[in-house]
């Protein structure tokens, strides 16, 4: 299906981070209907690929293809007085405007409320930029890797190390310009829902605080106990949530150990097929296992190290086990459980048709709100159409096809 | 002032983090969020460390206060069919229901979509869980952990060659609620033109998953499997966390053109020139392709520095730098105070402890700010107030198991 829940709501989405490339994505899933805003060199996405064979294209970056499936395109140089000028005749036509940069370039660019609310009664300006329209880091240097590393979660990624030697690393995909995109578009609904006659509203969104919104368990320890978690604690969290287990394929997650409680041993041994060393009496008594914790493990590793992940995972849970294997990319795009729900979808990009893409995670009445059927503008695409529709003159529509500005 | 989501009421039957903090969001912007829980079964978050001062107790646990604050509280088990027509009295008068129980158990607690729909024609029904509600594993169970391992976003993240990453590991928990939100907020917006309401379904893999778009691209497209890659970017070297003075101290870095390589460089060169004296990293392509011996160049000085002092001067110079911050550092930051991110309602039974607040501002619209509810606490308001109940009615139902 393809969802009309927003078709009553026009977005301009304007500037070059990948978070208002997701925001909008969000909207224009849920059937609003989003024109994009591209510099006239393009949008950053379109040079980062992936490419058909690794041979880079404007027209065929897998990443662009996916953030603005759906959307109409415009090209307009937003550093140029006519660019701006252009930019604020067309905002009367939309019922929302997304902005991402950094606080300078909104500014500069004329796209926060202060310089835009004038222009139509109850128009929303959401603003997403890396720290945020108010406070002192506002006009920091950024970067996805300082945005992250700030957010709080940096220091936490990859998970438990071996060694405190070894830094963080960087998630590897655009975490934080993705959970902003998806706070981003949550914001503006709460906007649009209170949307009273002649009143619109600034929404700032902040890179940092929607990312760091997801340390709250971490930040619940330092409030309450006083404690930072470690980010070098691999030994205790494979006591309190159980171990990463190898299997053949693979791994699996949150496989019951030595110090689960008995009810968890219990469902591992069933699932063991009870061997004779697990039902020994001395195994089902937690102290005993605590202290031969390494020995214990080590048969544990040899039952799935047998198996594959996805067979170990179907027999813990079975047993009400939360355990679920540790995916690679590849295996995703062959899983039986997405595979049944109709997850991935070929795209329809020409050039891309090759390439998998999941559908919009939200489904209304059993199934995604998108169908994958709708492709990314071309760059400039839409030009004509989007200056006409907004009451730009032949003649003017002339000039900025023929001029720099778009 | 009238908060934007003023007049919608939510009944919260969720555990955890996917739902409740997707209803704290709402109730923030001025929702009646109304969670129903039961003492006999509380949601088991209400449980686990950290405690306020050590003892445990269900209003007392540090991570349930802080995803459930701004809601009310009523008692309900749910497992008692008076209990079940209750919810169906309160469904009549709300606009949307969230639950995340394991497949099949809204059906047998009688609150199944059609059942909800013959309630209310208006109500949108927000079903979350780990895989999906169909399909061939619809019946596994898991949490954030589980499902970040599901969904790939662990087998790209990690230092090359290591083992897959664990991240944070709630974070598709979050991912989810933040869909959450956004999906039931859609829902109702469509209601007012359609006058109906959606059953709503989201899977915490499917959620997580739908950000990992170049892998899967890349996979099927080239056949290529991404794997942890550390802190390897596309095209820009320097580009990574860096030691700096004191104990698991970090500050992350990148410099992405030359006049941020240049201002780098006025920080960190030294009389040597141990950077722009350097051949190997003469301009962008050389530092790309030398880019572990530059980060060992880097490290060798940035360990040197105090890591705030530091922060202070790349900044300065242009150089996108910030300090990997802990928990500790979040609280005391001067950016994070000045835009309020912080909040700490006074809790009745355990007082003010600080939490992350509302994650993003609209003007004219201060979010409110209430402490997550004792269990129970505002039994007569939804059973007194909105559904009618005398007091001696509502003793009753207490008194019985019901509303307890």
């Amino acid at each position: 299906m393809t969802t009309v829940a927003l078709q009553d709501l026009a977005v301009l989405e304007c500037g070059t981070r990948l978070s208002v490339g997701m925001c909008g994505k969000l909207l224009s899933d849920l059937g609003a209907r989003v024109t994009k805003v591209e510099p006239i060199d393009g949008d950053p996405a379109r040079r980062i690929g992936p490419f058909p064979g690794d041979v880079p294209h404007q027209e065929q970056s897998g990443l662009f293809a996916y953030l603005n499936q759906g959307k109409r395109g415009i090209t307009l140089d937003l550093e140029t007085a006519a660019g701006r000028s252009a930019l604020r005749r067309l905002a009367p036509s939309y019922d929302i405007v997304i902005a991402g940069g950094s606080y300078d370039e909104l500014e500069r660019w004329g796209l926060l409320y202060d310089s835009l609310g004038d222009v139509k009664p109850g128009l929303i300006c959401t603003a997403i930029t890396p720290f945020g329209l108010t406070g002192p880091r506002r006009a920091f240097a950024d970067s996805e890797i300082v945005v992250t590393a700030q957010s709080g979660i940096g220091y936490y990624v990859p998970g438990p190390v071996p060694s405190l030697s070894m830094p963080p690393v960087i998630p590897g995909t655009h975490l934080t310009a993705f959970c902003a995109g998806v706070q981003s578009a949550t914001a503006t609904m709460v906007a649009v829902t209170g949307r009273s006659e002649g009143r619109g509203r600034q929404v700032d969104v902040s890179e940092q605080e929607t990312f760091l919104d997801s340390l709250r368990m971490y930040l619940s320890t330092y409030a309450y106990e006083g404690v930072v978690h470690p980010r070098g604690a691999a030994e205790q969290a494979v006591a309190i949530r159980g171990q990463t287990g190898q299997c053949r394929d693979g791994y699996i997650s949150n496989v019951p150990g030595p110090q689960s409680t008995d009810q968890a041993w219990l469902a591992l041994v069933d699932a063991m097929d009870n061997p004779e060393w697990a039902t020994d009496v001395q195994m089902f008594d937690l102290e005993y296992r605590r202290a031969h914790a390494p020995e214990i493990i080590a048969r544990i590793n040899d039952w799935t190290m047998s198996l594959t992940k996805d067979e170990v995972a179907r027999r813990l849970q079975l047993r009400h086990q939360t355990s679920l294997p540790v995916n690679e990319i590849d295996d995703l795009l062959r899983d039986e459980q997405l595979e049944a729900r109709g997850y991935f979808t070929s795209m329809v990009q020409p050039g891309l048709e090759h390439a998998r893409i999941p559908l919009s995670p939200i489904r209304f009445d059993g199934a995604s709100i998108t169908s994958g059927a709708l492709r990314a503008p071309l760059l400039g695409e839409h030009n004509a159409e989007v200056l006409s529709e907004a009451g730009f003159s032949a003649e003017e529509r002339l000039w900025f096809e023929r001029s720099e500005v778009m | 002032m009238t908060l934007p989501l003023e007049g919608i009421r939510v009944l919260d039957l969720t555990w955890w983090i996917a739902g409740p903090l997707a209803t704290t969001q709402m109730a923030m912007m001025g929702a009646d969020v109304i969670r129903l829980e039961s003492r006999a079964r509380p949601d088991s978050m209400r449980l686990t460390t950290p405690f306020a001062n050590g003892e445990p107790g269900v209003n007392r646990s540090g991570r349930w206060n802080s995803h459930n604050f701004s809601k009310r509280s009523a008692a309900l088990n749910l497992t008692k069919p008076e209990a079940q027509a209750l919810a169906r009295r309160l469904v009549a008068q709300s606009d949307v229901v969230l639950e995340n129980f394991a497949a099949g158990v809204l059906d047998r607690l009688g609150l199944d979509w059609e059942t909800l729909k013959a309630a209310n024609p208006k109500i949108t029904l927000c079903s979350v869980s780990v895989v999906g509600r169909d399909g061939p594993r619809s019946s596994y169970i898991g949490f954030g952990p589980g499902a970040i391992a599901y969904s790939g976003l662990g087998a790209v993240t990690g230092h090359r060659g290591g083992t897959p990453g664990t991240i944070p590991p709630f974070l598709a928990d979050y991912t989810t609620a933040w869909h959450v939100a956004l999906s039931v907020l859609a829902a109702l917006h469509e209601r007012k033109r359609t006058g109906v309401g959606r059953r709503i379904e989201l899977s915490m893999v499917e959620a997580q998953a739908s950000q990992l778009p170049e892998a899967f691209i890349d996979a099927s497209m080239n056949g290529r499997v991404a794997k942890p890659k550390g802190n390897d970017h596309l095209s820009v070297a320097p580009h990574g966390y860096y030691p700096c003075a004191g104990d698991d101290r970090w500050i992350a870095i990148s410099a992405e053109n030359d006049r941020q390589w240049n201002g780098l460089c006025s920080v960190l060169d030294g009389p040597e020139r141990r950077l722009s004296g350097d051949a190997r990293f003469a301009d962008g392509l050389a530092r790309f392709e030398h880019r572990d011996e530059l980060d060992e160049v880097i490290a060798g000085v940035t360990c040197a520095f105090a890591d705030a002092d530091l922060e202070a001067r790349l900044q300065a110079a242009g150089v996108p730098a910030g300090i990997a911050m802990t928990p500790a550092d979040l609280y005391v930051d001067e950016h994070l105070k000045a835009r309020e991110a912080f909040i700490s309602p006074a809790h009745p039974e355990v007082g003010p402890y600080p939490m992350a607040g509302l994650a993003w501002k609209l003007s004219d619209a201060p979010p409110v700010i209430k402490p997550s509810p004792l269990l129970g606490q505002d039994n007569a308001y939804v059973y007194g107030q909105l559904l009618g109940l005398s007091e001696a009615e509502i003793a009753a139902l207490e008194a019985s198991g019901i509303v307890a």
